[in-house]
């Protein structure tokens, strides 16, 4: 039953994934200069957006990190909100299976979609600047870390506008306290990560599973208290 | 003189309806109550279905139908008291006796997205007790294919395919909230009948909320009646029906005021005439009524419809439309005689 739950998530979310997809591979496709159409553009084998270094300049942080939070929070939305705005809580939740799995299974579900959507694009990214002979510019893992952060940020966004989803409340009074938290601590990420020197690897990776526990728990809780009617 | 609905239908304790007295009810409530706001939605529901019976819960819109019903199965939190559904706590219910209970939502929730054959795919793995030959049955009565997409299928449609699924893992205890509303008669009818066999081929308990009367005399045994968020009646139908009665008396002149009587839910003066809504007619009331010296007195028997009409709407009554009508008629008779 935890497998038909988790298929019925992967399909209502996979037109939103697509499209992630598809916004994620037009940047990659641009960031390494492959056209699509005519094949590479620069003078090297694969091709190169010339005059710039991959994960250095800051078009891409930015562009990533916009692709990767509207689908964070479109699809944050679209597990919690568009089940209160159909009805179908009332034909999900009263089967004999626990609130808390139910949840947990959409909960994961979301969570491995925004590392994977996000994730697997970036790591592409990565193993093509990390390939020699690919573009005509310095290369250190350690340069794709504040991508690495962005995310893993994500998913702070993520269980964030769940949480405002699930919340029963006014959308123009508490309810988008959650998501507004969340943007907050993404912002503070961002600058952490720039600022502060100690706010790398570990530090960040500690922290942003804490905050996610934190919200998963809250998660939990509204969803085994609140009202669905 | 018009009463506010007293509580002359009292529930009888649940001990005493059963016969074998071992069997817990169905469902019971002890002082369930929401409140939304200051205001109480659900009233100190003290409610019993007892095994086996096919209770009609019935109110106004707004009574706290729905809100009960959610609050039985566990989407609605009671701001007090508790339930128990085929004995177990709503709080604590285990996920395999909440396997033995079907729900039908109101408006027949499913996705929309699916087709019949996905939505058995996804609701079947839940049920140990699932039965794919029920299934199939009910689905090819109500010429359902299964890969009908549900989003193109008719409400009617919707209402049969959510009875199939909530039907098929053969439950002791079917619990739909309005199942009907919103249905053409034919399909109505339809999805009666099917329900009646149903009933009659396993013998399970059922609770429905309805605002169709006709529907609720053909099915329930019992019913129940909230008004403003209390239960004002929980008693057997027919006894409900006989009950309830339509006092008509005649006057020469304006009537008299009718002194507070017991078992007087309400009463409508109109003209020289004053009718009269009892819970209960015997020889107080009789006594009481003749008391005021009317020209005649004629005692109707109400069908459930119109017992629920007369017992459930308290002061109000239609919109005087014929006023104008009236008047008219009057301007046209003076214009005549002038």
């Amino acid at each position: 039953m935890l497998k038909q739950l988790a298929v019925k998530e992967l399909r209502e979310t996979a037109g939103l994934t697509v499209l992630a997809l598809l916004a994620f591979f037009v940047l990659v496709t641009h960031e390494t200069g492959f056209s699509l159409l005519n094949g590479p553009t620069d003078q090297f084998s694969i091709g190169w957006r010339s005059g710039t270094i991959p994960f250095v300049h800051h078009d891409f942080l930015i562009i990533f990190s916009l692709i990767s939070g509207f689908f964070a929070i479109l699809l944050g939305l679209r597990q919690s909100v568009w089940e209160s705005i159909s009805g179908t809580y009332l034909f999900l939740l009263h089967r004999p299976l626990s609130r808390a799995r139910v949840v947990g299974v959409k909960l994961t579900v979301g969570v491995l979609l925004v590392l994977v959507c996000c994730g697997v694009p970036l790591l592409i990214y990565a193993l093509w600047a990390a390939m020699p002979g690919t573009h005509a510019s310095p290369f250190e893992w350690s340069m794709t870390a504040p991508a690495w952060n962005a995310w893993l940020v994500m998913t702070i966004v993520y269980f964030g506008f769940f949480l405002s989803g699930m919340r029963p409340a006014r959308w123009y009074a508490s309810r988008l306290f959650p998501a507004a938290a969340t943007c907050f601590l993404v912002f503070l990420s961002v600058i952490l990560f720039m600022e502060v020197p100690w706010w790398n690897g570990f530090v960040a990776l500690a922290t942003v599973l804490l905050v996610d526990a934190m919200l998963v728990a809250v998660i939990l809780h509204v969803a085994r208290t609140r009202d669905y009617s | 003189m018009n009463a506010t609905p007293s509580l002359p239908i009292k529930p009888e304790p649940a001990s005493q309806q059963r016969s074998d007295g071992t069997l817990p009810d169905a469902i019971a409530t002890y002082g369930l109550t929401k409140y939304y706001g200051d205001r109480a939605v659900v009233d100190s529901l003290d409610l019993r279905v007892p095994h086996g019976s096919v209770y009609g819960f019935l109110g106004r819109n707004g009574a706290g139908k729905s809100t009960a019903i959610k609050m039985l199965m566990g989407m609605v939190r009671p701001s007090h008291g508790r339930a128990t559904l085929l004995g177990e706590e709503i709080d604590d219910i285990r996920p395999e006796t909440r396997s033995r209970i079907a729900y039908l939502a109101e408006g027949h929730p499913l996705y929309r997205w699916m087709r019949i054959r996905d939505a058995v795919r996804f609701t079947r793995p839940f049920y140990p007790t699932w039965n794919d030959e029920l299934l199939e049955q009910i689905l090819k009565h109500f010429e359902l294919p299964l890969g009908a997409k549900i989003r193109r299928l008719s409400n009617g449609q919707r209402a049969q395919v959510s009875l199939a699924l909530a039907v098929a893992p053969d439950p002791e205890l079917l619990v739909l909230d309005d199942p009907t509303l919103g249905l053409d008669t034919v399909v109505r009818r339809d999805f009666l009948e099917s329900l009646i066999q149903i009933i009659h081929r396993q013998g399970r308990t059922i609770l429905f909320s309805s605002h169709i009367l006709g529907d609720v005399d053909r099915v329930a045994d019992r019913i129940g009646i909230l008004v403003d968020g209390a239960l004002r009646v929980d008693c057997p139908t027919d006894h409900f029906k006989q009950t309830v009665r339509k006092v008509l008396l005649e006057f020469a002149s304006t009537p008299p005021e009718l002194a507070p009587c017991k078992g007087l839910v309400s009463g409508q003066q109109v003209a020289n005439r004053l009718e009269l809504i009892f819970a209960g007619f015997g020889d107080e009331q009789r006594q009481a009524v003749e008391a005021l010296s009317p020209v005649s007195i004629d005692v109707v028997e109400l069908n459930l419809e119109d017992a629920f009409i007369e017992y459930t709407r308290g002061t109000k009554r239609a919109l005087p439309v014929f006023i104008q009508e009236r008047s008219d008629a009057q301007t046209t008779s003076s214009q005549g005689a002038a």
